[in-house]
């Protein structure tokens, strides 16, 4: 048995081998893991002697990515209420206002994964489900930012910046022109339809 | 009025504001759990002291190494309100301090500053 379960791992760690997979980490996402994860990184890419520029957009683009899985993420399991014990109810992507994510009580799945592509490029990887209803809107987003350069996304930052809401709430604008913005090798994104779903599984990946 | 002294944490800056002395300093990472949780007190405590301190000279001091989006936020929010006490005729310096070969940093120190035209922006390279 154990060498049965062994070479199914050792497959796996393979496969992540072949894709240049440095880290990964599928699973629930939280504050602690992003900064356990985000600590272990930085050691990695000191170790690894990474251009230090290359280690902070890395770096900088995982913490916004991690982060707007934890928000934004449309996978979620309720944790009970400490009192009664009791589950409250998801919440619907359409119901969930701009200001209450980061308080509520529900627990948001996703897949982060950062490595070398084979031409040397550092990726920076996070995949979760979205809405279908919001991936329409989120493609013209995304598009519209793959069009700027650096300093027109430094503008346009500066200009979210000045209209977004009260510190502290969930401008998720921002999160997704810092990593263009910083991104020096591009990004990329896609949707997978998920048949029999209300749901597409996003993916946005960085380059540098 | 006691100054207002935080250590730095892993995901958080230190801050010092010395009320008396007019020097205020923000130093280190800052990707914290709840932006509004961790900033907020300070920030308060900043405008209340501004609005009773007269036209008494303000240094500022943000010296980072890492921040995140959210904090983004509320450094607009600092800059706005800086050259809001500025115009209102207070002198106020600001001080970007960046690493050498952070050129990300630089520039959106630079990008901030455009939000300024009274008060005085300075960059500089951390030591």
């Amino acid at each position: 048995m154990e060498a049965k379960i062994a070479s199914r791992f050792y497959q796996f760690r393979t496969e992540l081998e072949k894709r240049g997979i440095v880290f990964s980490y599928s699973g629930i996402l939280t504050e602690d893991i992003l900064t356990s994860i985000g600590g272990a990184l930085r050691q990695k890419m000191t170790l690894d002697r990474t251009d230090p520029k290359i280690a902070r957009g890395v770096f900088s683009s995982f913490v916004e990515q991690v982060q707007n899985v934890i928000r934004y993420s449309a996978e979620t399991q309720e944790m009970p209420t400490r009192e009664t014990g009791e589950v409250t109810p998801p919440p619907t992507t359409d119901s969930r206002s701009e200001e209450d994510g980061e308080q509520d009580n529900h627990l948001r799945y996703g897949l982060v994964a950062i490595g070398r592509q084979p031409d040397g490029r550092h990726f920076v990887s996070c995949s979760n489900l979205v809405a279908a209803s919001q991936a329409p809107g989120l493609r013209a987003s995304l598009e519209r930012l793959r069009g700027l350069d650096r300093k027109a996304l430094t503008t346009l930052m500066r200009e979210q910046l000045k209209e977004a809401p009260p510190e502290g709430s969930k401008g998720a604008g921002v999160g997704f022109i810092t990593m263009a913005r910083e991104a020096v090798g591009g990004f990329d994104f896609d949707f997978y339809p998920i048949p029999d779903s209300d749901n597409v599984y996003f993916t946005f990946e960085a380059y540098f | 009025m006691d100054n207002l002294i935080i250590g730095a944490d892993v995901r958080t800056p230190a801050i010092e504001f010395k009320w008396a002395d007019g020097k205020f300093l923000i130093r280190g990472e800052s990707y914290p759990e709840d932006v509004r949780k961790f900033y907020d007190p300070p920030m308060k405590a900043f405008r209340s002291w501004a609005e009773e301190s007269g036209t008494q000279a303000v240094e500022f001091e943000l010296s980072f190494v890492y921040f995140n989006s959210s904090t983004a936020k509320v450094l607009m929010d600092l800059f706005e309100f800086l050259e809001e006490i500025a115009e209102d005729g207070r002198e106020v310096s600001i001080a970007w301090v960046h690493a050498e070969d952070d050129d990300n940093l630089k520039e959106l120190g630079e990008e901030f500053a455009e939000e300024l035209s009274v008060a005085k922006f300075e960059l500089r390279v951390m030591a």
